[in-house]
């Protein structure tokens, strides 16, 4: 499975928390944020990968686009095609080859994948969007963390680009770590961080390991390195294990600033990431989902990618800070529609 | 009451609504946003050309909707906001349409403000969500 990534475009939501509204209103803030983006009233999963693929589709053309794969944990309806909404919105063909993926964090990086896979080697481009805005309960620590963001990235088969090298996937079974259940919104677990902070690191490790011995890597290969980021400890601890060192992972670090955006986890990371990277730097991705599987995928920098005038910096520095009776209100939108 | 649009006029509305089509009158060349039966412009041309506006433009004037001034669909969102702009912008080709103002800036719309347009949910009527777009400032 051959291909290389073109172009890629972010998007954060203009409002923010800060750790310090949390601690006015609960006595503390469970996760370790500085701040996190809040999806608007008007905005959900679907607008928010509009946002981030009418940036990309400003730099190819989007008659040549032939694969969506669209990737969110927060569609806005529980059935009922988003791709459709999507492509509507961003003018693209109605023959394009669409896939809509989202029962955990990990459609991010299995969006990617599938569009690789989809695209084959045909002279076209694939759109990949992965658009999230995770809900817990307001009173649960869970929801401490929980951001919204958006990426989109253009694919295209061939040489040149960012190369896809290669990649890791293992799946297993895990039970009581986040999870939605059906007909519900918010996101649960059994609150035991110890439990699934090990899953992650266990999954993660091993799929990053297996990535590396499939091609007869070692950590210090890669001038950049990005793992999904739930937690901002528990990524940075999980990197050192693995060998890679803070000037590997820094770039892709995006936590703190957005907090946990679901399918966007790490992808957010990587839009970082490309928009610095020079060529011949090597670029690792990992995508984890709960319950439980990962993902680690390697790419080859040969020529940077296609960048709209706004990178990811403007997206973080654009913002207005509300306070948290305004984000309770935001959360409990369905009580008031 | 709210002004009732049906899922069939709305569904018929979805490329204008979703990424702004327009229709260019081929007898005055002027673009017709939203989509008419004869241009509103020669008041003659009823042969137009499909075409895709900018979403770039110019806030002509603007007000502010609060408390209880919204209409029944905007009403969650108002009590949600606050308050929230609704502007009129001219665009870059022509046409003047009113909608939402996004993200606005601390003091306000201001006239001669240059805004894009952004793809939003408007609002939810039969648990069906209505997008379209809105308007937020261009820096």
């Amino acid at each position: 499975m051959a291909g290389r990534i073109i172009a890629c475009a972010t998007y954060v939501p203009f409002l923010r928390l800060t750790r310090a509204e949390y601690r006015k209103a609960w006595g503390r803030c469970a996760a370790d944020i500085s701040e996190k983006a809040v999806a608007d009233f008007d905005e959900d999963a679907v607008t928010m990968a509009v946002e981030a693929g009418r940036q990309v589709l400003a730099l190819v053309d989007a008659a040549g686009v032939r694969v969506l794969a669209l990737a969110s944990t927060t569609l806005p309806y529980a059935e009922k095609m988003a791709a459709g909404t999507v492509a509507a919105a961003l003018g693209l063909p109605e023959k394009v080859t669409s896939v809509e993926l989202g029962t955990s964090a990990r459609a991010g990086t299995e969006a990617l994948l599938s569009a690789l896979a989809l695209l084959g080697g045909e002279e076209a481009t694939a759109l990949v969007l992965a658009a999230d805005c995770p809900a817990a309960g307001p009173g649960e620590d869970l929801d401490h963390a929980l951001g919204a963001a958006a990426c989109a990235f253009v694919l295209a088969a061939g040489s040149g680009g960012v190369e896809f090298e290669g990649a890791a996937s293992r799946v297993t079974e895990r039970l009581g770590e986040r999870f939605v259940p059906r007909g519900a919104v918010r996101i649960r677990d059994v609150g035991v961080r110890t439990y699934t902070g090990e899953a992650y690191a266990a999954t993660v490790g091993a799929v990053v390991r297996d990535l590396l011995e499939r091609l007869g890597r070692r950590p210090g290969d890669y001038r950049y390195v990005v793992l999904p980021q739930f937690d901002g400890r528990q990524t940075a601890s999980l990197g050192r294990r693995l060998g890679f060192t803070s000037e590997q992972m820094e770039a892709g670090l995006i936590f703190a600033r957005v907090g946990d955006t679901g399918v966007c986890a790490s992808l957010l990371g990587f839009c970082a990431v490309l928009e610095q990277a020079s060529p011949g730097d090597r670029i690792l991705v990992a995508g984890y989902g709960s319950g439980c599987g990962g993902q680690a995928l390697s790419f080859v920098v040969r020529e940077p990618v296609l960048r709209p005038p706004h990178g990811l910096h403007y997206w973080l520095e654009r913002k207005r800070y509300i306070d948290y009776l305004h984000y309770l209100k935001l959360r409990l939108k369905e009580q008031l529609l | 009451m709210g002004a009732h649009i049906s899922v069939p006029m709305y569904q018929r509305a979805v490329p204008q609504r979703y990424r702004l089509v327009g229709l260019r009158c081929r007898n005055c060349g002027r673009v017709n946003f939203p989509p008419k039966g004869v241009c509103r412009y020669c008041g003659v041309g009823a042969d137009f050309e499909e075409c895709r506006l900018s979403g770039r433009g110019t806030v002509h004037s603007w007000t502010l909707i609060a408390g209880a001034g919204a209409p029944p669909e905007f009403a969650a969102e108002a009590a949600c906001k606050g308050s929230y702009p609704v502007v009129l912008v001219e665009l870059d080709e022509g046409p003047r349409i009113i909608a939402q103002m996004v993200d606005p800036p601390e003091e306000g719309p201001r006239i001669g403000m240059r805004v894009e347009a952004v793809f939003r949910r408007i609002y939810e009527e039969e648990g069906v969500i209505r997008y379209g777009f809105k308007f937020r400032p261009m820096t």
